[in-house]
């Protein structure tokens, strides 16, 4: 099986966090059976891409390197998507700056605030 | 405002036996427990739009309820460790928890993505429905039940619930007046809420508009949290003037004591306003937990309350096994409302009852224990206990105890005997005190444990307020000191019925004790006893009740957002 391997590196100052790794995940989703494996070279840990739950333990913060392993079906073009969701600084969802990152746990905290009564 | 929970009032005899395990049951409910979640997102989402945020979080509280490392390890707890799904799903979360927490970059954890709220999804769905008797889990929830007594909506105030939902019931039962003198917002009659399957979804019950509003939107849940801050704070104004004495406005004292079960917390009561002790029930010493009925243990607990309490009544009542209670154990007697009950026992098995009355004497430095005699039927039973008492008092003096006093002693008036010998028991005891729950089930000859009856069990009936009036009537030619206890004493629809009889001591539940006293406040003694007699003329229980219920919405409106109270509270 061809593998497809990029290295990719986090320019977002909160690292690789929780929404962007919903955003790899879903991404990830779209081309199973393909595997995507992420390697973080600076934790030496790894996680697979359809797996948020490894991905949010992979400790990547800033500047760490990442390495992206594709083996599969359109392996090449899910590296792309996956290149490009770094390379982008993780700003699709138009927030990169770190004072609103700090503050959207608070503008987050809706749905907590109803079930704590 | 909080999560709907629906509760099982009657628990189902077979769950008490534990279920044997199996495996692919647990994980087929641990399958519709996540397809339900899921579905509960996926609604949320729909309906929370205007909130740009909040899609992304509900995606990542999806991905992780299918998450592989999480699924994987749900079912190796389950397989492989034999776990049921709820423990399962516990472990597997917290060590999720941990594994991200452990991640280097602190500033990596997220703080909108809580594995605690993605597990409450999975948690809730789980479970269709909580039991009763799970009630610590109910605290902050909104119960749906289908038609709560009296008796379990004492329950709910006692577990911090944040409102109730009941299918039946009228909003003038006394189930319903009892919710709203707890200041807790109510909704009754809400027809077929049950089968809705609401169970552990966010809501926001609006008891003054009487509306349900499921999955709110976050303008309705910051109105919800303004008008909650309000009624927040009327609730802190009564507790805090709950210690104040409570007379009625034509200055007659109604003294307010406090009931405990378990070793009592003696400062929360006297914070709470307890002016004494008018029942501590030592069953919890002798039926629970045989190791703990040593006269030491007994004798450290009866005075360090006594120290904290004096010079305020501290009222011991005897071990009072038999009935539904049950005996200590190694003794084998047959259970009933009759029988071998308080007394009875007692004088059978004096082992007990010569530890109990003598840790009481040991811890009765400040003159302030009282001996309380359960169950009496006969003159002679009270003379024994004297006897007794007396006994073991020359026997500690003779030991050069130094440093204790001789305690009073009074008997429960529980009985239509004890009703009938009410002279001469005066006569014998230094006080009496009153069980409404027995008097009534004996009085009307109505087992309270038996479910067909329950109908038929209510203290309002006049038979029994009149064997009420005839003991309080007592106290005018006497001094004698006369507690009313059981459950007839902590409800606030009773109040001015009571005061009106001529009751002037009341033992209730420490929770009550807030609002019972700020009623008493606003009531007129002359008013009251112009009700009482109206009461004692009705022709049934149910009559009387509709006479109270009528007279308490008249008087008091505690239900949110009342004008009334907020003047008084403010």
């Amino acid at each position: 099986m061809i593998e497809f391997k990029a290295k990719v590196r986090v320019i977002h100052v909160l690292g690789l966090h929780a929404r962007p790794g919903v955003t790899i995940v879903k991404c990830a989703q779209k081309f199973q059976p393909t595997e995507l494996e992420l390697r973080c070279l600076s934790t030496n840990s790894r996680a697979l891409g359809h797996s948020l739950l490894s991905i949010l333990s992979l400790g990547a913060g800033r500047d760490s390197e990442i390495e992206l392993i594709c083996r599969g079906p359109r392996a090449d073009e899910l590296l792309k998507a996956v290149r490009q969701i770094f390379e982008s600084g993780f700003a699709d969802g138009g927030e990169t700056d770190e004072e609103e990152f700090a503050n959207s746990p608070a503008r987050n905290s809706n749905f907590r605030r109803v079930s704590g009564g | 405002m909080g999560k709907l929970a629906r509760v099982q009032q009657r628990h189902p005899v077979s769950s008490t036996v534990p279920e044997s395990h199996s495996p692919d049951l647990e994980w087929s409910k641990f399958l519709t427990a996540q397809s339900r979640a899921l579905n509960q997102i996926e609604m949320l989402k729909s309906e929370n739009t205007a909130d740009a945020d909040f899609p992304a979080v509900m995606d990542g509280y999806e991905l992780l309820l299918t998450d592989v490392y999480i699924t994987e390890s749900i079912k190796h707890f389950i397989f492989n460790e034999g776990m049921d799904t709820r423990s399962a799903v516990s472990k597997t979360f917290a060590e999720a928890g941990r594994r991200i927490s452990a991640a280097p970059h602190q500033h990596l954890r997220d703080k909108t993505f809580d594995m605690e709220s993605c597990e409450s999804f999975l948690a809730d769905a789980l479970e269709s429905e909580i039991f009763l008797e799970k009630s610590d889990q109910l605290r902050g929830r909104i119960v749906i039940v289908t038609q709560p007594t009296p008796q379990d909506i004492i329950r709910f105030h006692q577990s911090g619930v944040a409102g109730i939902v009941a299918e039946q019931g009228s909003q003038l039962s006394h189930a319903a007046i009892l919710a709203r003198s707890f200041n807790i917002p109510t909704l009754f009659s809400a027809h077929d809420v049950s089968k809705a399957g609401l169970h552990g979804q966010p809501a926001v019950l609006n008891a003054g508009e009487a509306t349900l509003t499921i999955n709110p939107s976050r303008t309705e849940v910051r109105k919800a949290e303004a008008r909650r801050a309000v009624e927040l704070l009327l609730n802190q104004k009564l507790k805090a003037r709950s210690t104040n004495l409570a007379r009625t406005k034509d200055g007659h004292r109604i003294f307010v004591l406090a009931n405990a079960d378990g070793p009592p917390d003696a400062r929360s009561l006297l914070a709470s306003g307890a002016e004494g002790i008018g029942l501590f029930r030592t069953e919890f010493l002798h039926l629970q937990n045989s190791s703990a009925n040593d006269t030491d243990d007994s004798r450290v607990l009866f005075g360090l309350l006594a120290e904290s309490f004096a010079p305020k009544w501290v009222t011991v009542r005897l071990l009072d096994a038999g009935g539904d209670k049950g005996y200590p154990a190694g003794n084998d007697y047959a259970q009933g409302p009759f029988g071998l009950r308080g007394i009875r026992f007692l004088l059978a098995e004096q082992k007990i009852l010569y530890r109990q009355i003598t840790a009481i004497i040991k811890a009765n430095k400040h003159e302030n224990i009282r001996i309380l005699i359960p169950f009496v039927t006969d003159v002679e039973e009270v003379r024994a206990v004297k006897r007794i008492t007396h006994e073991i008092w020359t026997e500690l003096t003779a030991q050069q105890h130094t440093g204790i006093h001789y305690p009073k002693i009074g008997a429960m008036i529980e009985t239509p005997a004890a009703l009938f010998l009410l002279d001469k028991l005066s006569r014998e005891c230094d006080f009496l005190s009153i069980g409404s729950n027995d008097l009534t089930q004996h009085t009307l000859c109505v087992d309270r444990t038996d479910d067909t009856f329950q109908n038929k069990f209510s203290s309002f009936h006049p038979a029994v307020l009149r064997s009420l009036k005839l003991i309080f009537d007592l106290q005018k030619n006497t001094d004698l000191g006369i507690c009313l206890c059981g459950e007839l004493a902590s409800d606030p629809v009773a109040t001015e019925l009571l005061v009106g009889l001529g009751c002037r001591q009341l033992s209730v539940q420490p929770v009550n004790m807030p609002v019972l006293k700020d009623m008493i406040r606003q009531l007129d003694f002359t008013e009251a006893e112009k009700l009482a007699a109206k009461a004692l003329n009705c022709d049934g229980a149910e009559s009387v009740r509709t006479l109270l219920v009528s007279r308490h919405e008249e008087l008091f409106d505690y239900s949110a957002g009342n004008k009334s109270l907020r003047n008084r509270a403010g």
